[in-house]
């Protein structure tokens, strides 16, 4: 017989970096209850560009490619959201439909809380808030910076960034000092997170590579030199 | 009996109950077809085709058909449990999304005394 999966939300690995996690476990138990869990395999979707939107997703384990399909019918990655992060989250307060597809990029756990019911929370519990609040801050900066590399940097550059965003969000620190980026990304992913052809990203790569930046093991990408990225980056700051 | 439950967990609602269903939940229009929701996966609402069509498929399984009436996902939602099938539906059906909060509210407030009985035969099954 099966196990049954234990979803309460006091026993998620990720409830500390949560928008939950200020909650006591009477309140957290309240969620339990409301919320429902399941776990999308690689290339499910959580919810599509211009669907109507149903409450707030949150990402317990896994990463989700968050997508943007131009006229041109091109894709482009608008953000990957990991453990602890939250999606759908801007169109509970602006009331539109979602302007972005979230596809889970591994098997992904996440559970859903319906509108009315986190709205309610909000309401009730300011810390929620505050906590959501953040979040998109953090989004809108992060939306900030990606508009302004765009603009500003080469695409050297904008590849520099975004290995070092990933480290930071998804890097694992290895014994020989190296980082691993633990997000398998195709190369067309990371090419449109960049905003360039699959060609010139796998090119520069290659110069990452014999520049001593970076290595591959497989898909996975290991940073040796942050300190080089750093430069290579042009950060501002 | 104004919504009959049937051995695949498709809640079958009269008319009557469609309308008044319609007036407290949101709607949506698929203009391109889509995925209600995965085989495996618990509904996150309940979904009420108002109009159009869709199916629920399963790997080696004959398709089940839904047309307007049929209200899907709502037993799972309830009881926490994985939906034997996927759901889909065709470009062009509009579907009324029922979230548990909004069924709660059915249920223990006076919104409609129909409805409010209705849901609460429905979800003894739950």
């Amino acid at each position: 017989m099966l196990k049954k999966q234990d979803n309460s939300c006091s026993n998620c690995a990720s409830l500390s970096k949560g928008v939950f996690c200020s909650l006591a476990k009477e309140e957290l138990a309240d969620i339990s209850n409301h919320k429902v869990t399941n776990t999308y395999k690689k290339g499910q979707t959580l919810f599509v560009q211009g669907n109507h939107p149903f409450g707030l997703y949150c990402i317990s384990s896994g990463n989700i490619k968050v997508t943007k399909v131009g006229a041109d019918g091109k894709e482009s990655i608008v953000r990957i959201a990991t453990a602890g992060d939250v999606l759908g989250h801007r169109s509970l307060f602006t009331d539109q439909y979602y302007s972005a597809t979230a596809t889970a990029l591994e098997d992904t756990k996440v559970c859903f809380l319906d509108k009315k019911f986190i709205m309610k929370v909000i309401q009730d519990k300011p810390s929620v808030s505050m906590n959501i609040i953040e979040k998109l801050s953090a989004d809108m900066g992060a939306a900030e910076s990606k508009l302004s590399s765009l603009h500003q940097k080469n695409v050297r550059e904008r590849l520099a960034e975004l290995l070092l965003l990933l480290k930071e969000s998804h890097g694992e620190e290895m014994e020989d000092g190296r980082t691993k980026i633990n997000l398998k990304l195709t190369r067309e992913e990371m090419a449109t997170m960049i905003g360039t052809a699959n060609e010139t990203l796998i090119r520069f790569i290659s110069e990452f590579k014999e520049a001593g930046l970076l290595e591959q093991e497989g898909k996975t990408i290991y940073i040796k030199n942050e300190e080089d990225l750093m430069d290579w980056a042009n950060l501002a700051y | 009996m104004a919504a009959t439950i049937d051995k695949n967990n498709i809640v079958h609602v009269s008319t009557e109950v469609l309308q008044k269903l319609s007036s407290i939940a949101e709607e949506h229009d698929y203009t391109t077809e889509a995925e209600l929701y995965y085989e495996n996966h618990t509904p996150v609402v309940a979904y009420l085709i108002l109009e159009g069509k869709g199916k629920l498929f399963k790997k080696r399984r004959k398709d089940i058909s839904l047309k307007a009436g049929d209200l899907i996902g709502l037993i799972e939602l309830f009881n926490h449990t994985p939906s034997a099938y996927g759901a889909h539906v065709q470009s062009g059906t509009k579907v009324l999304f029922l979230d548990r909060s909004t069924i709660n509210e059915i249920i223990e407030e006076d919104i409609d005394e129909d409805l409010k009985r209705i849901f609460q035969d429905l979800l003894v099954h739950a």
